[in-house]
């Protein structure tokens, strides 16, 4: 069986050159049921993280923590739906997670006291209809814009992107500016019907992230199922040759019109669903930048992939939380134009292009662990050089002393710690330029070596 | 009518329309020849203001250095982002590109970040085109104004000229169109793309150099310039650099109009009252009541505030009704 579906627009040519047979969408059903079952006892385990230490060390995420990085995983996975099944860059998604969150914070305040259904709380089905107002906006503003892919609807994206942003600036009672607009979960309890109540209180973080968690299960399942129908497989088709797929019959437009409208409930689920962790939207939810956050999270995960979306979210989520430096917008800009011009096929890309001849790893150690060993001292000098003209910037003369990453403290007062840092970047560099070939070589000849 | 005014937001409109023309010609020019969109054009617009600054304000040399040294400058970078960059990614397609030139845009805004600081920097009109030029009526027009006018229409000239009479103007105009054939007559046409590239990057730190005293010089600067090319290119059509032109003047002398007038519904209602000789204070009560609520947004909503929707708004609905654009020959 033969599928394009976990190809990317990118590299489709560069796959099929390279004989890659790994093929997830052929898995038995029962794997598929396995891994999702696997996912869903992960996300449990999340319930029981409460955000102290673990074995005394380790530290654990808080659930506001990881109430967001699901959110902000099913926005990348639901920009994958457009970049990486449709073959439409999109500059402006944000607008659907954004006013997805505007959507939560008002049905919160309408199922409020006058609305309110007895014994019976809305809370639980919020981020749903953070998903109802990404259809309808997504139904109004891609039924002229989805009229042509690329470059135009790209343009067209970061537009729409760019009124939304300044609206929310201007409509100062409805959407509240750049304050946004907030709600306070309510102090009930989640009731089951004919059950009675429980214990778990919509005040409480917890119980958010079980409500998160659960949705966001169900999301992914339908954002896979849908990679799976004959609607799935067209969109694919149309993002490598819409021509073709114009000619055998079917509507390029309206297959992409489809695909923008479940991206969009996607983004306004995942929209929500941050709105219902935070209590609030705010105007930075819908601005250009988050968009170019959906954009890098998918790329570095490896777009068209479905698992490429959750790793690029969560390398986002790392940077952004985890790492200590106020510069993780820097590295992140550096590691996507870097994976732009090398590896356009993503992390996703690059795990499974090695699945298939990972016996052979002895022949790519070699070269693979001087490149890593390489990378790592560029990226050691780049962030040292980064980190203390930050710290000259923030600090000035006052205080010389730079804590790059918080792991030592180096003097930018003296011109030698600039010196050997900057030779530390250039040596990386350098290195790497000089064992480019054999890395290449290396790989060519063990995927030779599995096709024979 | 205060027709000083209106003269005078004209002129100014001109002003900026022209700037927009400066920046959104090269990005024209660089998409009609090779099909890329550059989203880092706008970034290349703020590097001609951030290196202006440098040369003008931290090295003590004058703005009349900056404003020929700049474009040289920034115009070798992007023949450097276009040889080592896009050309290696262009095997990738056109969205590749696309996708190169946001992280690009995305890295010069953070490495701005990096080695200015997020803070606006003081970088000033010099001090010989302070003063005010002339005034209609009662509003002064800055001789700043008119020395940006005059030279974005030099540059306009120049270009023409070099574009239309000469031989490598020629080449180029036949580089747009038909590459192949040009490549077959031996001429070297990746050299001409960079090339282009160089001067359309050039030009838009140019508008670099002579808009931003009069705005904001921040890491910001690129984001908010940014969407309004964008805009234009699309409003005017995409690859025409007539329809380009247009959109500018278009989008450049009403925004600029926008801006000039406090205006908005309860304004209006306030001196419909005071014509008719109704007691404001009478209304205060129920239209403040009014203006709490959500449609309070649009009665409150200022001509200003219009201003800074009108650019997206005009392109929604030129994307509905003309979505070749202005002047665009065919759609896509």
């Amino acid at each position: 069986m033969t599928t394009t579906s976990e190809r990317t627009y990118i590299n489709a040519l560069d796959v099929r050159k390279k004989n890659i047979r790994f093929n997830p969408a052929g898995l038995p059903v029962g794997i598929q049921v396995f891994m999702f079952a696997m996912l869903a006892l992960i996300l449990l385990g999340g319930y029981f993280s409460g955000g102290e230490l673990a074995f005394g060390f380790l530290p654990v995420p808080t659930h506001t923590l990881l109430s967001q990085s699901l959110a902000i995983i099913l926005f990348a996975m639901s920009y994958n739906m457009l970049l990486g099944q449709g073959g439409m860059l999109s500059f402006g998604h944000a607008v659907y997670y954004g006013f997805g969150g505007y959507a939560v914070v008002y049905m919160a305040y309408f199922f409020e006291a006058p609305f309110g259904l007895p014994g019976f709380n809305m809370a639980p089905f919020l981020p749903l209809f953070g998903g109802l107002m990404g259809v309808i906006l997504a139904v109004i503003l891609g039924s002229f814009s989805t009229r042509r892919a690329g470059t135009v609807f790209a343009m067209i994206s970061l537009g729409l992107g760019q009124l939304a942003y300044s609206a929310a600036a201007v409509f100062k009672n409805s959407l509240g500016g750049e304050d946004g607009k907030s709600f306070a979960r309510d102090e009930h309890p989640f009731i089951i019907p004919f059950i009675g109540e429980t214990d778990l209180w919509f005040y409480k973080n917890d119980t958010i992230y079980l409500i998160i968690a659960f949705w966001f299960l169900i999301a992914v399942i339908l954002i896979f199922l849908f990679s799976r129908t004959p609607a799935g497989r067209l969109s694919n088709a149309v993002r490598d040759n819409e021509e073709r797929v114009e000619f055998i019959g079917y509507s390029m437009r309206s297959v992409r019109y489809l695909v923008f409208i479940g991206a969009g409930f996607f983004a306004g689920v995942a929209g929500g669903m941050s709105a219902l962790a935070f209590e609030s939207t705010t105007q930075s939810d819908l601005s250009n930048f988050y968009s170019g956050v959906a954009l890098m999270a998918v790329f570095v995960g490896g777009a068209g992939f479905f698992i490429g979306p959750i790793l690029g979210a969560l390398i986002y989520q790392f940077f952004a939380q985890v790492l200590p430096s106020t510069l993780y917008e820097l590295y992140l800009g550096i590691i996507f134009l870097v994976m732009v011009m090398f590896a356009p096929q993503g992390v996703a890309g690059i795990i499974l292009m090695h699945i298939a001849f990972v016996k052979r790893w002895r022949k790519l150690l070699i070269p693979y662990g001087a490149a890593i060993i390489a990378t790592m001292v560029a990226v050691f000098g780049l962030v040292v050089i980064a980190e203390m003209m930050h710290h000259v910037q923030i600090a000035g003369a006052s205080d010389p002393n730079a804590h790059p990453l918080d792991w030592f403290s180096i003097d930018t007062s003296l011109a030698f710690n600039w010196i050997w840092a900057g030779a530390v970047m250039l040596a990386g560099l350098v290195g790497l330029y000089l064992i480019r070939k054999q890395v290449s070589e290396a790989w060519d000849q063990a995927r030779e070596t599995g096709d024979a | 009518m205060d027709w000083g005014f209106i003269t005078v937001t004209l002129l100014d409109g001109l002003a900026r329309g022209l700037y927009y023309f400066l920046v959104s010609a090269g990005l024209t020019l660089i998409f009609s020849m090779m099909g890329v969109l550059n989203f880092a054009h706008a970034s290349f617009f703020m590097l001609g203001g951030y290196f202006a600054y440098i040369i003008a304000q931290e090295w003590g040399l004058t703005f009349w250095i900056a404003l020929p040294a700049v474009p040289l400058i920034v115009g070798a970078i992007g023949m450097v982002v276009e040889r080592f960059g896009l050309r290696h990614v262009h095997k990738f397609g056109h969205v590749a590109e696309l996708i190169f030139t946001f992280g690009l845009a995305f890295l010069l805004q953070e490495f701005v970040k990096l080695v200015f600081g997020q803070d606006t920097k003081p970088y000033a009109v010099p001090e010989v085109l302070q003063g005010t030029l002339f005034t209609v009526g009662d509003q002064p027009f800055g001789s700043y104004r008119a020395f940006m006018i005059l030279v974005s229409i030099s540059i306009f000239i120049g270009l023409y000229l070099l574009l239309t009479r000469t031989r490598v103007g020629m080449i180029i105009q036949a580089a747009l169109t038909h590459p192949n054939t040009v490549s077959n007559l031996g001429h070297n046409v990746p050299l001409i793309f960079m090339a282009v590239f160089g001067v359309g990057t050039a030009l838009a730190a140019l508008a670099g150099v002579i808009a931003l005293p009069t705005d904001a010089l921040q890491p910001g600067s690129a984001a908010r310039l940014g969407p309004i090319i964008f805009v234009i290119i699309v409003v005017g059509g995409l690859g025409s650099l007539n329809g380009a032109l247009v959109a500018s003047m278009i989008i450049g002398i009403l925004t600029t109009m926008f801006d000039a007038s406090q205006l908005s519904v309860f304004s209006v209602m306030e001196a419909v009252a005071n014509m008719l000789g109704i007691e404001w204070s009478l209304l205060e009560r129920p239209t403040y009541e009014l203006r709490r609520l959500m449609i309070g947004d649009l009665i409150m909503m200022s001509t200003k505030q219009v201003g800074a929707l009108f650019p997206y708004l005009l392109m929604v609905l030129i994307l509905i009704f003309r979505p070749q654009g202005l002047l665009g020959k065919r759609e896509s």
